[in-house]
């Protein structure tokens, strides 16, 4: 993992040596043969201010990410005062390696290698698309739905690192997943995810692009599913301007961008769910802010007679932002 | 949206050292409603979603009838905090309403019990020795004296 930090870390070289004035190190570690240790409090000296120079928020909450990840500890388990803690040589050098990371906004959850979702939690990597706490009451709401269905064929479009997916399996029994993703290293990822967590008996991926006229797979063509979720890339292209470092330099735009409307790769959803959704079966999107109208519009202008707006849900910061929907 | 059943009993480490002699009353044990809760949910102004990777994890709660407040920040995960703050202000509430009829009144009671029932069992031991110690001394002396 440590490879990846190369760039940021030449990034945050060369935008704030100006101001890592003096030595780096503003700590000493007395070298007196044999593991000598540092207090953490000693070694967070300065850099919550460089996090905040660098336009991080919420620095706290950072740093004590890094400082567990670094400790190899829970975050639940170590004090707010990080009392009595203590670095070695190699994880004051992690530290420092990773605070300078942050300070280059790369994501938190790339740094630590790992984010939570739910009950579970999934490994990160560069590039793919970090989970959302909106998508964590999306998923709640589909399970809701589903929790004394009998069985389940899901497909998930789109899956990322696998959140979606590998949660439902969590906690679903029930159900059987099948995933589609564009990008290599995030069908990589949703693999190993799968097989971290002890699902991929009910997991499967592949890697594939929708685009009209092959929206699935080849050894997909003929598959019918009673479930397909997605949280299809949404963000609208004129929105990109007011996106952070972190998502618009560390994550996927593939897994962002949505067209002039952000429902172009919806659109693609639709279709692909008019031939591999089951009568009956429902699509279950996460859009946007303004989008579940357009939608509804959608369905009842183009999609008479094969599908129909169920409903729109809320995300727990009050957004209209789930859809519904149901194959005629 | 979250499921107030599974906060029924609170969370304590409490509960499970005393889960074998626990014979707690939750017949008072208060339960939470939604409507009465004021939470703040931090996402900022702005679209939120895909756009944004912020990581607010704190959350506070009010409770809007008696006005208790809690803050929660133990877990990285905002939807962890938010049932963790819930079942510590049931547990809030339920000392507020129920006093010395709570929950944690009650542990706190079950382990003075345990505590002065250890230290009698103590005394008792400790004089038991002392009697066994004072009668083994005057054994010895009389055998001296008789050799």
């Amino acid at each position: 993992m440590f490879k990846y930090l190369k760039r940021p870390l030449l990034m945050a070289a060369r935008s704030t040596v100006r101001s890592l004035s003096g030595s780096a190190a503003t700590t000493s570690i007395t070298s007196s043969g044999g593991g000598s240790l540092i207090e953490v409090n000693k070694a967070l000296n300065g850099w919550e201010h460089k996090l905040k120079d660098a336009g991080v928020r919420d620095t706290e909450f950072n740093l004590k990410c890094i400082v567990s990840h670094v400790l190899q500890r829970k975050f639940n388990t170590v004090p707010d005062d990080f009392a009595q803690l203590k670095f070695n040589a190699e994880q004051l050098a992690d530290f420092e390696r990773f605070c300078e990371a942050r300070c280059a906004r790369m994501p938190l959850q790339h740094i630590i290698g790992e984010w939570d979702f739910m009950d579970i939690t999934l490994k990160t990597a560069p590039t793919v698309f970090i989970p959302r706490p909106e998508t964590e009451e999306f998923v709640r709401l589909v399970i809701e739905n589903y929790k004394n269905v009998k069985h389940v064929d899901m497909l998930e479009v789109g899956c990322g690192s696998g959140a979606m997916s590998l949660s439902m399996l969590h906690a679903l029994p029930q159900v059987d997943a099948t995933a589609i993703e564009r990008s290599k290293a995030a069908t990589a990822l949703a693999w190993e995810n799968a097989k971290l967590l002890g699902l991929h008996q009910r997991f499967k991926v592949h890697n594939h692009t929708m685009e009209e006229d092959k929206y699935m797979p080849e050894e997909l063509k003929d598959k019918q599913y009673d479930l397909i979720i997605s949280n299809p890339p949404y963000v609208k292209t004129d929105e990109f301007q007011y996106l952070h470092p972190e998502v618009v330099v560390y994550e996927n735009l593939n897994a962002l961008d949505g067209g002039s409307d952000g429902l172009r790769v919806a659109r693609l959803v639709f279709e692909l769910a008019c031939r591999h959704l089951r009568p009956g079966g429902k699509l279950w999107l996460e859009l946007g802010n303004e989008h579940p109208p357009l939608v509804k519009t959608i369905m009842h202008l183009q999609y008479q007679g094969r599908l129909t707006f169920v409903d729109s849900y809320f995300d727990q910061y009050k957004r209209e932002r789930f859809v519904q929907l149901e194959k005629v | 949206m979250l499921m107030l059943r599974t906060l029924a009993r609170p969370l304590s480490s409490n509960l499970c050292r005393l889960a074998s002699t626990a014979h707690l009353d939750y017949s008072r044990y208060p339960t939470l409603q939604e409507s009465d809760i004021e939470e703040n949910l931090m996402r900022g102004s702005g679209p939120g979603g895909q756009a944004v990777n912020k990581t607010n994890n704190c959350v506070f709660l009010r409770h809007l009838p008696t006005g208790i407040t809690v803050k929660c920040h133990l877990h990285r995960l905002a939807s962890k905090n938010r049932i963790e703050a819930r079942k510590i202000l049931l547990d809030k509430l339920d000392v507020h309403l129920n006093g010395d009829h709570s929950i944690a009144a009650q542990m706190k009671q079950l382990d003075q019990k345990k505590s002065t029932e250890r230290k009698r069992r103590q005394g008792k031991l400790q004089e038991m020795k002392k009697n066994w110690q004072s009668r083994e001394r005057t054994e010895d002396e009389d055998a001296t004296i008789k050799n």
